[in-house]
């Protein structure tokens, strides 16, 4: 029914541990994951402060991803890594589009408004992960 | 704090690979790391290999390609570089071949050197003109120079 389910992570916010739900619910659906992480886009105008902050994010960012991607691996489970730029729900909805996913999620409440990111992903279900609970 | 300039070799770098998939390409780059004797057991290395490229694709974008692996076959961080003008399938989620490759290995008790250098390798093969400059190296020298100006 699933075949490629995206999840949205963020560096810092969301922890390795969190991703259990994840993984499991890949497992069980048998589809291919794709993890995204998303910074703000270089602008023109950055100061030297700005710049090296957005290089460590990246940094941190792909360090978060291979992280998810060797847990994922010691479970069998397919899934590919992206790193993009630009507003969050509007790369989200983009990849959404572009690489046909049918189940899309996330672990972040602070970057996302589940109402707005919805109606940018038309019929594509929007699954929140919530550690501690409904 | 992992360098990648300082983790690859001239000998680890082939400017024009023979082969154009990506089973073929992989072993390539395994043969050069057999032959400098960096590489137990060559077998299992590129069983490893392989065994991630079964689950992930390695093929990051933009023509851009990571096969790797933690392997009991390696004592250490292992680099190899691999450019092919053709163009490789690497399963890439944009369905764009690879042109340049790198193979990324190193043992169990080193994940996290491997997991810093899969992290610092993507994040600078995001720049275009990197990108650009490792597309029209002439020579595995300016391939290493190239690296440690973007480090």
């Amino acid at each position: 029914m699933f075949r490629r389910l995206l999840c949205y992570v963020e560096a810092g916010e969301t922890g390795l541990d969190e991703l259990e739900g994840l993984l499991d619910l890949a497992s069980q659906l048998r589809c291919r994951v794709i993890v995204l992480a998303v910074i703000a886009p270089e602008g023109k105008k950055l100061t030297k402060k700005e710049t090296q902050a957005r290089e460590t994010l990246e940094d941190r960012s792909w360090k978060f991803l291979y992280e998810i991607e060797d847990i994922a691996f010691e479970r069998e489970i397919k899934i590919s890594l992206m790193l993009e730029e630009g507003d969050v729900e509007d790369t989200i909805a983009a990849v959404v589009k572009s690489y046909n996913v049918d189940l899309c999620s996330t672990f972040s409440y602070k970057s996302i408004h589940a109402g707005s990111l919805l109606a940018k992903l038309s019929t594509v279900p929007l699954l929140f992960f919530n550690k501690e609970g409904p | 704090m992992i360098r990648i300039s300082e983790a690859i070799c001239e000998k680890g770098i082939i400017l024009d690979l023979k082969t154009h998939e990506k089973i073929g390409v992989i072993k390539e780059l395994v043969s050069l790391m057999v032959n400098l004797g960096l590489v137990a057991d060559e077998e299992t290395f590129c069983s490893d290999i392989l065994k991630r490229e079964n689950l992930e694709s390695t093929g990051i974008g933009l023509g851009v390609a990571i096969p790797h692996a933690r392997t009991a076959a390696t004592h250490d961080l292992l680099l190899a570089f691999g450019r092919s003008t053709q163009g490789v399938d690497f399963n890439s989620l944009d369905g764009k071949p690879s042109h340049l490759i790198f193979l990324i290995a190193a043992p169990e008790e080193k994940k996290s050197h491997y997991i810093m250098a899969l992290a610092r390798l993507s994040k600078m093969l995001r720049k275009e003109d990197m990108r650009a400059g490792l597309s029209k190296a002439t020579s595995a020298q300016e391939v290493i120079d190239i690296l440690k100006r973007a480090e």
